[in-house]
């Protein structure tokens, strides 16, 4: 009996301890899990030595005084999340809009080369010899010096990881490959020499892929756990993957006083719950916010910094399919009333247009292509009747040689794509055409593998500030894993070879414009609008701005408000 | 006759009598819902998108300017069909599974039961959503999902049920009379479980409704545009601020349905089993004293 009264006890007291160790778990902001000392603490590493932050007192934590609201805390709230795998792709992007790394060349607000951690660089006759000038007393977080040798080292380690002779994926080298790269520490200069002409050299390099680490101490550390080590404002401390981001200042920063103590960064897939992560006082910053929401934010005072034209939400139309059919698919394009899916439908989120590249890019002569699938739903059944595509059953649906056609629109939820594809839907129904919609988690294996009529993609046109890649996934030599619509045109490839190796940028203006109007005219890109993208922020903070490269976030320009 | 009979059963049992009448209008809804809808349920009207509540359309209209009420009144019908289709299916899969073992012993009920713990050892609706995820969106698979997961319970309770007569004296008479093992399971354990069977199914409903709902919500059931419930408060709720009919009606919808069943499955219970409703009033008057 009395053993049994023990065991009880024993088992109660064991749930209680399970109990209070469930409810004992970490808040966001002390988490220490995957704390990186190296990063925090000022170096005491071998270069440390004769790179004390004795010049740069005012950047030594131990100086800085609170900022002027007593504000030292910058709180994010976000849609996107990535490892900060500076060697990845997309996570690249990630590294630099967190504040981690730095870029040689970066875009201005009008996609613009501007200078950042190289001061200006010119080309050599050969056309393929570029020259990048390194700006002065630019430190790594871990105290080191960024010379030319760093540089230089930075983008070999790249290249080491990128090679696919090394496992590596090779999408720097899509971007550009090189035969040499020299450093030049006394001038402070970085030569690279490339194997063919890159006409975007610049872009390339501000092209987060391309950052600049400290190389020989990143490669010493867990790139994934710890992140790597550059130069921007501010650095890792810990992370929770797909969760949340702790940074802090970083003591050596080169531009400045960085303004905040620590940076609070934290994933938050529901936009609704973003929204009120803002209005509620608990986030300071806030991406991605939807448009129907932005009038009342703004009316209490929110600052809402929005981009248009940068990013295009459209669908890939599948040529081996039924919509490979001409009239099909002009009569398809003709049924979109793209004014009332972009006001109405997304309430302001995307903005009309058909052009591949939105119109606000006058070089590429947008503008002056003229709409040839305009909303016209009768003429889009007459085209359709005349092309002998008619309902010849009485089912309400028109046949194609035959057969019943039935679209099918594969699209994720992401900025409301599902949305758009089901107004699109909608339209194309009402010309007698019969459409499903369907939605799935990632439309990656429908597009390589070709089982859709129409999949929606949402995707940045001039990533390097030109839009090269962009059109690279309707050359037909691109391979059905990026010519997901599976186009070919031989005038389209000609003026595509023409402009990858043109330097003259009023001629590469001029082949992109050949090519926006080849593409309009064959109805190959279904835009479901270009992508308004925002950035939200408090009144706690000022200097929030969404650029629209979308590469800078938490930038040293984000202060706490006076 | 029949008429007078089911006069005393109402009058006997007020409250069984009230819910079901309730359910039974949910019900007839669902059969109606074409003769009730003022409009299409997929009838997409782009420029009349978010509209708010008016004589027009009476829950507003959605984003894409479908009339909600209409979408809610067909909704019904996704909602109902697939929880008595699935709640069903549960009960006599899950049932036999459950009588087998109980009536084989041995192997047979090992393997069926340890297959069941297995099921149960992982959370329900995390599986359903793997299973789903696994599967593919689509209502059937949704409902393939949940009907994995819910099988299992069934087939506890028949088990227990037979193992508690199998012992009995006129199973072990029906066996010295040589009955065949197909005639004892139909005569004698199947009706003697399906009282309890049943009354567990009723009490399900709610809780598929919400299972299935939740399923949709997440994206993994029934694919747009289909009207069903737990898919149109996913919709609705990125305008949760600024058009919160989009949420509010679905949801009232989703709360009142499962309300109703869960009522009438308490009362139901009351009904076929007075001996468990006795102890349970008698809980809680001694709690009231308390």
């Amino acid at each position: 009996m009395k053993l049994k009264k023990i065991f009880a006890l024993l088992l109660v007291v064991c749930m209680t301890a399970a109990l209070l160790a469930g409810c004992g778990g970490n808040s966001a902001g002390s988490d220490t899990a995957n704390t990186t000392p190296a990063d925090t603490a000022p170096a005491s590493s071998d270069t440390g030595a004769d790179t004390a932050p004795a010049s740069s007192d005012a950047s030594a934590p131990a100086d800085t005084a609170p900022a002027a609201s007593g504000k030292t805390q910058l709180n994010v709230v976000s849609d996107m999340f990535s490892q900060p795998n500076i060697h990845d792709l997309s996570p690249s992007w990630f590294v630099v809009r967190l504040g981690l790394a730095e870029t040689l060349v970066r875009f201005g607000e009008d996609s613009s080369y501007q200078p950042w951690l190289a001061t200006s660089w010119e080309v050599a006759d050969d056309n393929l010899t570029w020259t990048f000038h390194l700006q002065e007393g630019v430190k790594f977080s871990n105290g080191a010096d960024m010379t030319a040798t760093k540089v230089k080292e930075s983008i070999e380690y790249l290249y080491e990881d990128q090679d696919p002779a090394n496992g590596g994926v090779g999408d720097a080298l899509t971007f550009m490959t090189y035969t040499s790269i020299t450093a030049d520490d006394a001038a402070n200069t970085v030569t690279i020499v490339t194997t063919e002409p890159v006409p975007d050299m610049p872009g390339v390099m501000a092209y987060p892929l391309f950052a600049i680490i400290d190389a020989e101490a990143t490669r010493g550390r867990d790139m994934l756990l710890e992140g790597p080590i550059g130069t921007g404002p501010y650095v890792v401390t810990s992370y929770t993957d797909g969760h949340d981001y702790q940074l802090a200042k970083n003591p050596y920063y080169w531009d400045g006083e960085v303004p905040f103590e620590t940076v609070n960064y934290v994933k938050v897939a529901e936009e609704s719950s973003r929204y009120n992560a803002l209005l509620d006082g608990s986030a300071d910053i806030a991406t991605h916010i939807q448009a129907s929401n932005l009038p009342a934010l703004e009316s209490a005072g929110y600052a809402v910094s929005n981009v248009s034209g940068a990013r295009d939400g459209y669908f890939h139309v599948n040529f081996e399919g039924p919509m490979g059919n001409d009239a099909l698919r002009k009569a398809v394009f003709m049924a979109i009333d793209d004014e009332t899916v972009c006001d109405i439908t997304t309430g302001g989120s995307y903005t009309a247009g058909y052009t591949p590249l939105a119109p606000i890019f006058t070089q590429w002569g947008g503008a002056d292509i003229p709409d040839v699938t305009a909303y016209n739903p009768e003429e889009a059944m007459k085209i359709l009747d005349e092309a002998g595509i008619k309902d010849t059953d009485g089912d309400g649906w028109r046949e194609l040689d035959g057969q019943n056609i039935l679209l099918t629109y594969v699209t994720v939820t992401g900025r409301q794509m599902a949305d758009i594809a089901q107004a699109h839907a909608t339209l194309i129904q009402a010309i007698g055409v019969n459409c499903e919609v369907k939605v799935v988690d990632s439309q990656g294996e429908y597009m390589t593998n070709g089982t859709f009529d129409m999949v929606n993609s949402n995707e940045m046109i001039v990533p390097t500030g030109d839009p090269v890649n962009f059109l690279s996934h309707w050359y037909s030599e691109s391979g059905t894993g990026y010519n997901y619509a599976r186009y070919s045109n031989p005038d389209f490839d000609k003026a595509f070879e023409a402009l990858k190796t043109e330097m003259d940028v009023s001629k590469r203006n001029e082949y992109v414009k050949q090519l926006q109007q080849i593409m309009v005219d064959d109805s190959v890109l279904l835009l479901g609008g270009y992508y308004n993208f925002n950035i939200c922020s408090a009144p706690s903070v000022t200097g929030v701005v969404q650029p629209p490269c979308d590469f800078y976030w938490i930038t040293k320009d984000i202060k706490p408000a006076a | 006759m029949t008429m007078k009979k089911l006069g005393t059963f109402c009058k006997a049992h007020k409250a069984v009598t009230v819910y079901a009448i309730l359910v039974l209008l949910i019900v007839l809804v669902a059969v109606f819902a074409k003769v009730i809808a003022p409009y299409s349920p997929t009838e997409a009207s782009l420029r009349d998108a978010f509209q708010p509540p008016s004589a027009a359309h009476k829950f507003g209209t959605d984003f894409m300017g479908r009339d909600l009420f209409s979408r809610i009144i067909y909704g019904t019908r996704a909602s109902l069909s697939s929880a008595l289709i699935l709640v069903a299916a549960a009960m006599v899969i899950g049932g036999l599974l459950g009588i087998i073992a109980g009536f084989a012993g041995g192997v047979v009920d090992a393997v069926i039961m340890r297959v069941c713990d297995t099921m149960l050892s992982f959370p329900d609706l995390i599986l359903a959503i793997a299973i789903a995820g696994i599967l593919g969106p689509s209502f059937v698979n949704a409902i393939i999902a949940i009907l994995a997961v819910s099988w299992t319970k069934y087939a506890r309770l028949a088990r227990s049920m037979v193992l508690k007569i199998k012992q009995r004296d006129y199973i072990a008479a029906a066996r010295t009379t040589g009955s065949r093992a197909r005639h004892i399971l139909f005569t004698y354990m199947v009706p003697n479980a399906l009282p309890t069977l049943l009354t567990t199914a009723v009490l399900d409903i709610g809780t598929t409704i919400l299972g299935i709902s939740g399923l949709s919500f997440l994206g993994f059931g029934i694919q747009p545009p289909t009207p069903e419930w737990g898919y149109m408060l996913s919709e609705g709720r990125s305008y949760m601020q600024t058009y919160p009919w989009l949420m509010i009606f679905p949801g009232l919808a989703i709360f009142i349905t499962v309300v109703a069943f869960n009522l009438l499955g308490d009362s139901v219970r009351d009904v076929l089993d007075p001996g468990k409703a006795r102890k349970h009033k008698k809980k809680k008057r001694k709690l009231n004293k308390a």
